[in-house]
């Protein structure tokens, strides 16, 4: 499926958030939105859900905006983790995985075969079986992130929407996640995810965008994207994407001055 | 996932029973004891006019508290939630009271349910005006609480405003709440509304489920937000307002109830919902049996009854929340 970003601006309560946002993905693709803290993120991911309502432009799926979508429909479309991970009550982690089958009809102790088997399937993905009969409120920050992935993932959608799904993951878990990401990019689905971890941006992504002051600045394969220029241009720091063993890393080093960080976006130019 | 859903079916084939024999207890409970009325034109008289109203109310009521309870804390995802928070309660109480205090019911007994009714309708509709277009939990229990203490104002007022003591005896005495004396017309008055209420809430079953994962999560999986609170409190102002509006103001039933069956059900909302509508009916119609067991010379009120059950409770509840937020 292809969802699209169509030069959108959004405002939460009365400040802009977004001020002009372009995001086109089409499917089997993996794209990681990063930029500075504040930059509109999230809000991009939010409204590419149709969480949220742009004011001007719009967001596309299959090239039909969102609000004419049929609610059920879009939701077996477009699964979004939010970056929130709030499990109000003490369900058992196999229940809020079956959460994710609510838009097929389904739902925690109301499984068919087929979400049955997705819920399996996402249970396994995410390391969760030896967890699965415990209360989720009793779990650790990355366990619960772990259960709430696999809850977007049993919603087996065309599109998944993660909002810094690797946040609190032990490396050994965030290297799992975004192997099943890649691997379900490879079966078609396509992802987009707000990310802090550039090398993992890097290593796994087909494409990064970059998002700053509200507006998507550059957006290409992460050679181009994580340069030291557009890095500096960004974030106001020294960086340099460089390989060890082919695999790429991103480093980082201190902040520099405001006036190298405008001589470097000068440089940089624009897309 | 299979003996949890067991589990469910257990809860409410076990709340199924009970409810079965607490609706016979309350049947068979005469002024002396257990048993039936001798005589055949005593016991047609007794048992249908006097004994299956008062039966059916405290089924009706109690599944119209219960039900409302669950639907209530699941919409807010907060376990101290109850029905009297949306402001209905209140509204309703006002309405009946303004009907004692204008003398309506004095000259035909349907004028103070009926006022019960049309109270419960307008703080509901204000309430939904209050809290506005927002979809989130704050602004609607702020709105409950300032259409609470509006309706709490002016029943003091009409209290104080009563032409005589008896007039104000009638009104506090009608607030703390009651089954008896109840005839069938208020059964069929109540039972329409507390029925569709009911059909409302469990509608919004899946809906609540998935807003235990947060507000953009249950839109995310399909959820119509405004829908659900819509239903959530038009629901709660039919049962929970047609329930006050025969009965009078019965607290802490809507609080307990689903607090004490969540464990029972794998704390899934949307299996509270049957369950605590069930448990709701047995909790009114025990605490009716048990006050009409209880050998006073002046009638104890089932509202005062279930506060005086329902405030240890709550005690309970907040030592229990402390000890488990300590380290």
């Amino acid at each position: 499926m292809r969802l699209e970003a169509r030069d959108i601006a959004v405002a939460l309560g009365r400040r802009r958030v977004l001020e002009s946002a372009c995001l086109k993905a089409v499917a089997g693709e993996l794209i990681a939105i990063v930029g500075p803290n504040g930059a509109g993120k999230s809000t991009l991911l939010r409204s590419m859900a149709g969480l949220l309502k742009p004011l001007s432009g719009s967001v596309l799926l299959d090239e039909r905006e969102l609000g004419k979508w049929d609610r059920g429909k879009l939701a077996r479309a477009i699964a979004y983790l939010p970056q929130s991970r709030a499990v109000h009550w003490p369900l058992t982690v196999e229940n809020v995985v079956a959460l994710g089958r609510l838009p097929y009809g389904a739902g925690p102790g109301r499984l068919r075969a087929a979400d049955r088997a997705a819920v399996e399937a996402a249970l396994t993905s995410m390391d969760l079986m030896s967890l699965r009969t415990r209360p989720a409120t009793e779990l650790s920050g990355g366990e619960v992130a772990r259960a709430l992935v696999a809850r977007a993932l049993a919603q087996e959608a065309g599109i998944l929407l993660a909002d810094e799904p690797t946040a609190g993951l032990d490396p050994a878990h965030q290297m799992a996640l975004f192997d099943k990401l890649r691997q379900i990019a490879g079966q078609g689905c396509t992802i987009i995810v707000a990310l802090h971890d550039l090398s993992l941006a890097a290593r796994y992504c087909d494409r990064v965008v970059l998002v700053k002051d509200g507006r998507t600045l550059a957006d290409g394969p992460p050679d181009e994207v994580l340069s030291s220029d557009w890095l500096a241009a960004v974030y106001g720091i020294e960086g340099r994407l460089v390989r060890i063993d082919g695999l790429p890393l991103v480093v980082t080093a201190s902040g520099l001055p405001s006036s190298a960080a405008d001589r470097s976006r000068a440089a940089g130019g624009a897309i | 996932m299979t003996w949890e859903w067991v589990g469910e079916r257990r809860a409410v084939a076990s709340m199924a029973a009970l409810a079965g024999l607490a609706f016979l207890a309350s049947l068979l409970m005469g002024p002396n004891g257990f048993g039936l009325p001798a005589g055949e034109r005593a016991f047609g008289i007794i048992f249908w006019e006097i004994r299956m109203p008062r039966a059916l109310l405290g089924a009706l009521v109690g599944a119209a508290l219960g039900t409302s309870g669950a639907a209530l804390q699941g919409y807010l995802r907060n376990p101290l939630a109850e029905p009297g928070l949306l402001g209905v309660t209140g509204g309703a109480s006002l309405g009946a009271v303004i009907a004692i205090h204008s003398g309506a019911a004095g000259v035909f007994a349907a004028a103070l349910p009926i006022g019960g009714l049309t109270g419960a309708a307008l703080a509901a509709t204000a309430v939904l005006m209050l809290a506005g277009a927002s979809t989130g939990p704050l602004t609607l229990i702020l709105a409950g609480v300032a259409m609470s203490s509006v309706a709490g104002a002016l029943t003091a007022l009409a209290v104080n405003l009563s032409p005589n003591p008896f007039a104000s005896v009638e009104i506090v005495f009608w607030m703390l709440g009651s089954l008896s004396d109840r005839s069938l017309v208020h059964v069929w008055l109540a039972a329409p509304f507390i029925l569709a209420g009911l059909v409302l809430l469990m509608q919004t079953a899946r809906g609540l489920d998935a807003l235990a994962l947060g507000e953009e999560a249950a839109i995310n999986l399909g959820t119509n937000l405004p829908a659900i609170r819509l239903m959530v409190v038009i629901g709660s102002a039919l049962a929970v307002g047609a329930a006050t509006a025969v009965a009078g103001a019965i607290g802490f039933v809507g609080l307990i109830v689903p607090h004490l069956l969540r464990p029972m059900v794998g704390f899934l909302p949307s299996r509270l919902m049957l369950a605590s509508a069930l448990a709701g009916a047995v909790l009114v119609l025990t605490a009716d049996v048990v006050l009409r067991l209880l050998p006073t010379s002046v009638d104890i009120r089932l509202g005062v009854a279930t506060a005086i059950i329902g405030a240890p409770f709550f005690l309970w509840l907040v030592l229990k929340t402390r000890r488990e937020l300590l380290p």
